[in-house]
């Protein structure tokens, strides 16, 4: 059936949608023992569950997560790598994170986030050592 | 006839006025010693219908009461089932009146507005009893109101058409029903109408029948009467309101009915029992009158048990009214201060569960899709604060244990600190939306900051709600001094390559300040925690 077009919600709806619905690229590789995901985009609500989707079937294994494309995180994509790293410890896994923009190291600073994970300014040279 | 109107309209301005000027100055009566007594005597049947009668003998006028009360309960002073009881004994009381007609209150509240109104004028006395005579300041205005409104009829006997409408009305019962239902629409005191009928019966104008029946009509009036005046209110206010309505209609509806059965069948009902009672009709039409408000106790006390159910599903409680009360404590539960305190961390993990709702007010992924403002949720956590901290105090007053009273010592601290930050959280939104109103700044910090306090606040909860020591010591980790840092990134905002005006430098320095002490005060309720939890503290050491 077709809906009736309504301008002013129509447009709050796609406001809603835009603003819900951003996406982000995850790319998985290997480097070694290590499995490497590169990350590009917003670790927002949508992007953290895309996140935690690949995150969780890694748990126990170590994990390095290339930060060099990320915009921006927001409380839900920090939860979602405050889980990781929790569950990592308790799996005998490991978390590192790397390659951070100024921007995104000082939101983990500001959100008091830089002392629990592994944060390495030089991904590669880390797993490499 | 145009003063008349005139008067009757200053009348009606006046009592909305004074109805939400006491709503509103209840909000600054704190005293937790009025409060407890209120709600005390609320508690207890027996007094609360003392206080039900006394209060409608005072004020002459039931819908008054339900209205005054109205704000108690709004204010979270006091819960609804407890309110309806004293609404339906405050009937009964409004029937004293009938009895003493010469009783003049007017002269008495004219002395409240007057007195209270020249110490606000003039702020006499302490600034803490400023609510409380404001408050009495809108009771005189509300009563000034009602009494203007029946200024307005009083001469209604000295018109010509007043007299035809009595003449033609001349005979029927159900006329005269209809005439009080009306009158008692305009003139917002039953027992006033009543006066007037036992008036208008001695001077030969009615029958002793008409004159019960015109009382009878004013019980119906009062449903109607308090349903138009709720028309603005909904929730909890309105839920008083209804009540009202109800078992004054169902008051008013049955009396008129007997009226008819004793009519048809010639068995004595109520106006028998009035003739058998006393031989002067003045007596008799008190006695009717007198009735009428008793069969609308008596209503109240067949659905006591039910009414509050009833009233919640005719009337639910709005956001606020719901965000505002809480939602686990119960007066049954402080008979076992474990399980009361038991209770009080439940209502704070809530409170603390309104802050990240604040924040999602002006965080990018939630602020389109947030429903209740941050405001509604700031008032809400404050007026539940103070039901917890009543409720604590009480668990306090009480004999209990070494360990029962450490736990209370403890939460009351926790509970402190989710005062401060409720406040602090408002105050770090309110800054966010103004710095965002003015030009558009560059980068994300201050989203970054919105983010960062939301990640914090839900370690809080976590911390707080498993009591997990490996949870408490990651909020400690999280929220260990960051000073430094925060000044580096004023620093860097304040010279880089984007020009602030002076409007938003402030904003921004105060917002990084409520920042911080917002992460100070989690970093406290971190160390609450742990002295909940001394295992927690043990477990952060080693």
């Amino acid at each position: 059936m077709r809906r009736d077009c309504r301008f002013p919600n129509d447009i709050r709806y796609l406001d809603v949608l835009l603003t819900l619905h951003t996406f982000m690229n995850i790319t998985t590789s290997t480097h070694g023992d290590w499995t490497l995901l590169s990350l590009v985009g917003k670790i927002d609500n949508a992007g953290s569950e895309e996140l935690k989707a690949v995150l969780t079937p890694l748990t126990g294994r170590s994990v390095a997560i290339d930060c060099t494309g990320v915009e921006y995180v927001t409380s839900s994509g920090f939860r979602v790598l405050m889980q990781a790293e929790k569950d990592q410890r308790l799996k005998g896994g490991r978390l590192i994170l790397g390659n951070m923009s100024t921007p995104v190291s000082s939101f983990f600073e500001i959100a008091g986030l830089h002392t629990l994970f592994n944060i390495v300014p030089d991904l590669k040279a880390a797993l490499n050592a | 006839m145009t003063e008349l109107v005139a008067l009757f309209l200053a009348g009606l301005a006046l009592f909305f006025y004074g109805v939400g000027g006491i709503r509103t100055h209840l909000n600054g009566l704190g005293s937790r010693r009025l409060r407890q007594q209120l709600s005390r005597w609320a508690r207890h049947p027996v007094l609360a219908g003392i206080w039900g009668f006394l209060f409608g003998a005072i004020t002459q006028s039931s819908t008054a009461v339900a209205f005054i009360l109205t704000g108690l309960v709004s204010n979270g002073l006091m819960s609804t089932a407890h309110a309806l009881p004293i609404i339906a004994w405050a009937n009964l009381g409004t029937a004293v009146l009938v009895f003493f007609v010469s009783f003049n209150l007017h002269l008495a509240f004219l002395y409240v507005l007057g007195v209270s109104g020249l110490a606000l004028a003039f702020n006499i006395g302490a600034a803490r009893f400023r609510p409380m005579v404001a408050a009495l300041f809108s009771v005189g205005l509300l009563f000034f109101g009602l009494q203007m409104m029946k200024d307005a009829f009083a001469p209604l006997p000295g018109f010509g058409w007043f007299g035809d409408v009595v003449a033609f009305l001349q005979g029927s019962a159900l006329a005269t029903f209809i005439l009080g239902l009306l009158l008692r629409l305009l003139v917002q005191s039953s027992s006033a109408i009543a006066v007037i009928a036992i008036a208008l019966a001695h001077g030969g104008l009615f029958s002793g029948e008409q004159a019960a029946m015109m009382m009878y009509g004013t019980g119906v009036g009062v449903g109607l009467s308090v349903f138009l005046l709720s028309s603005n209110l909904q929730g909890v206010p309105r839920q008083l309101a209804l009540y009202q309505a109800l078992i004054n209609s169902f008051s008013g509806l049955t009396l008129c009915a007997l009226y008819y059965v004793e009519k048809l069948t010639g068995v004595p009902l109520a106006l028998g029992l009035a003739e058998s009672l006393t031989g002067d009709d003045s007596l008799r039409l008190a006695c009717a009158f007198l009735f009428l408000q008793s069969t609308a106790v008596g209503a109240a006390l067949i659905f006591s048990r039910s009414a509050a159910h009833w009233m919640e599903k005719l009337s639910p409680p709005t956001e606020e009214q719901d965000l505002s009360r809480p939602r686990f404590l119960s007066e049954d539960a402080l008979e076992d201060p474990e399980s009361a305190l038991d209770l009080v961390e439940k209502e704070q993990i809530r409170l603390l569960g309104h802050l990240t709702a604040q924040l999602s007010t002006i965080r990018e992924e939630t602020a389109a899709t947030a429903i209740i403002p941050a405001g509604v949720l700031h008032r809400g956590g404050t007026a539940v604060g103070t039901e917890i901290q009543a409720f604590i105090r009480e668990l306090a007053e009480r004999e209990v244990d070494h360990n029962t009273s450490r736990r209370v010592l403890a939460l009351e601290r926790r509970l402190a600190l989710i005062g401060s930050l409720n406040d602090t959280v408002h105050a770090f939104v309110e800054t966010f939306t103004r710095l965002r109103s003015g030009p558009a700044l560059e980068g994300s910090f201050v989203d970054n900051l919105a983010e960062s306090l939301n990640t914090l606040i839900l370690s809080a909860i976590d911390a707080t709600h498993a009591g997990d020591p490996a949870e408490v010591d990651l909020l400690l980790r999280m929220t260990a001094d960051r000073g430094d840092l925060m000044e580096r990134l004023r620093r860097n905002l304040l010279s880089g390559p984007q020009p602030l005006d002076h409007q938003q430098k402030s904003h921004l320095f105060y917002l990084t300040s409520l920042f911080e002490r917002a992460v100070w005060l989690l970093r406290q309720l971190g160390l609450a925690q742990q002295s909940l939890d001394p295992s927690a503290a043990a477990d952060t050491k080693s």
